[in-house]
């Protein structure tokens, strides 16, 4: 009877806060963005900014804005072979954000590297422990 | 028919046409004890190996790798009734494993200096087997003597192909835009679990 109860309240409890609900997608829906507001906005960002790109199909991507003009947007995405850049219609942005974490960005990546290489080293010292091990 | 094919749209060239790589690793097999006493595995083994792989997308590589492990060995067990008596024969199995695996994996991300991948495909290994038996001596009670019943002997080397399907999960940390770190794990399947390989090591894309 108690875990009746119990089960009663935490089913209620995960309902009203919209843990468990469906509609999250449809909640979050992006809204509209007035088109003028967003060219007056994206002007204003000098050139060779790191900025964060999103969508409004969903999509993101990190770059370095190069022009920007009251119909598009262009960026250069930041990736590990360079890109030509790509010309965004500012009707397909949902935000352009500074991307201030540009620093954090390549010491996370210097970080995972050096995870990842501690990780295979580690491997590497094991296996050769393993191998030397005489049972 | 031709201007449907020049409508069509034009796959862009991958990013990374393809890799080699050279890695050490851990080689683990599984041989089954003739009796269930002991462990049925084989964990001090060294692994070497190198390979190339080729990007048909951004996606999609199919690899190939040769490896060889150092020779692992294996203490085996086996409980015998001779005239009514207790006794038991012990050996020691040696094995080296020679292998050449194909695979076709899937890239997650493209571009990125992180790539985590994974895959599936087939490795054919040579096998080289040889058990060194001790003799297997029974207490006489009535002469009040051991005697051997079977003497120590040899068997091997003996050599056969194996070909098992693997299962791999593994990624590449770009150091540079062309030269990584990489790093997998590889399930070898044959009745059950039959070989347990991780590998780390560098390549280069090129």
């Amino acid at each position: 009877m108690l875990r009746k109860a119990l089960a009663v309240v935490l089913s209620g409890a995960l309902i009203s806060t919209g843990c468990a609900s469906a509609a999250r997608g449809a909640m979050q829906s992006p809204a509209v963005v007035d088109p003028a507001m967003m060219a007056e906005y994206v002007q204003r960002i000098p050139a060779g900014s790191r900025v964060r790109v999103e969508r409004t199909n969903g999509e993101s991507m990190r770059g370095t804005l190069m022009k920007a003009t009251p119909q598009a947007i262009t960026v250069q995405r930041n990736t590990r072979i360079p890109e030509p850049p790509l010309e965004i219609p500012l009707g397909s942005v949902a935000r352009v954000t500074l991307d201030s974490a540009g620093g954090g960005a390549s010491t996370a990546k210097a970080i995972g590297i050096g995870v990842a290489s501690g990780v295979g080293t580690f491997f590497v010292i094991l296996a050769i422990l393993a191998a030397a091990w005489d049972d | 028919m031709l201007t449907l094919l020049a409508q069509a749209p034009v796959q862009p060239a991958p990013v990374t046409r393809g890799d080699a790589h050279f890695v050490l690793g851990w080689q683990n097999l599984h041989k089954e004890q003739p009796q269930d006493n002991y462990n049925d595995w084989i964990n001090s083994i060294f692994y070497g190996g190198a390979g190339t792989g080729w990007y048909w997308n951004d996606h999609l590589k199919t690899q190939v790798d040769f490896g060889a492990g150092t020779r692992g060995e294996q203490y085996r067990f086996r409980q015998l009734l001779v005239n009514g008596t207790w006794t038991y024969e012990s050996s020691r199995l040696k094995v080296r494993q020679d292998s050449v695996a194909v695979s076709q994996q899937y890239q997650f991300f493209r571009n990125e200096w992180f790539h985590p991948h994974v895959g599936a495909g087939m490795d054919l290994a040579r096998e080289t087997l040889t058990e060194q038996y001790q003799p297997v001596t029974v207490y006489d009670s009535t002469g009040r003597n051991t005697r051997i019943i079977t003497p120590g002997h040899t068997e091997g080397p003996n050599h056969r192909f194996i070909a098992r399907p693997f299962g791999e999960v593994g990624f590449k940390a770009y150091m540079t835009r062309q030269a990584f770190f990489t790093a997998d794990t590889r399930l070898m399947v044959r009745h059950c679990i039959d070989e347990v390989l991780m590998r780390a090591g560098f390549g280069f894309d090129f």
